[in-house]
């Protein structure tokens, strides 16, 4: 089967580790905010992040309001939709039974208001040795990634959580 | 495809891959709520142009 040679991806934020300027100082603290899931405490402006006062909001639920909020001026308007299946990807690092996963909640956030439907979800196992069907539930394996950081390599398999 | 982060990719390529096996007729595109970039003239908070708040969203 042959590899698919262009993805088309879009990001809402974006964020340099090397900055040391206002803007790139709060693109970080962001960053670590999304990837914790940690409230965050913002001001929304026209439908737009523009500080740390205000109330506290959850990442996913900021990332969504603000992807619901200006879809049509977005570039990547198309992802999102009633008949667009959100798959949340599964982390680098080996997953644990409730370990935070800000894929998922990002993409239930976005469900909830409509964006698509959060129908495919992964579970990691590790499964260096193991057999090509999940010990837990019997169901066929069809994710395999390897981790490109820690070169530990996962086996995922497509799960309802929904 | 839905992920928090967005670094080299190597996430999106490697689902992008299992999903294109699973559902070889179904358009996939990625979306990751913030992505890495290297130069600071290029930093987005707001999906599209530079980031000085308030940032708002590029018109058209």
């Amino acid at each position: 089967m042959k590899a698919p040679q262009l993805l088309e991806y879009g990001s809402l934020l974006s964020y340099c580790p090397r900055s040391t300027s206002q803007a790139g100082k709060f693109s970080k603290w962001l960053m670590q905010a999304i990837k914790n899931e940690s409230p965050l405490k913002v001001e929304l402006l026209s439908g737009w992040a523009v500080g740390i006062s205000g109330h506290y909001i959850l990442p996913s639920e900021l990332i969504a309001t603000l992807v619901h909020q200006n879809l049509q001026k977005l570039p990547f308007a198309h992802f999102f939709g009633r008949d667009v299946t959100l798959v949340p990807v599964p982390r680098a690092s080996l997953m644990q039974k409730d370990s935070l996963w800000p894929s998922l909640n990002i993409a239930r956030t976005l469900e909830k208001r409509g964006l698509g439907s959060v129908s495919l979800c992964s579970r990691g196992l590790d499964l260096s040795e193991g057999p090509l069907w999940s010990p837990l539930t019997g169901d066929q394996i069809l994710w395999s990634i390897t981790n490109p950081c820690r070169w530990r390599k996962c086996l995922w398999h497509l799960h309802r959580l929904c | 495809m839905i992920d928090d982060i967005l670094t080299r990719g190597h996430t999106f390529l490697g689902a992008a891959w299992r999903l294109h096996e699973a559902f070889p007729e179904t358009k996939i595109v990625a979306f990751a709520a913030m992505r890495t970039i290297s130069k600071e003239k290029e930093l987005r908070l707001d999906g599209s142009a530079e980031g000085i708040y308030p940032v708002s969203p590029r018109e058209g």
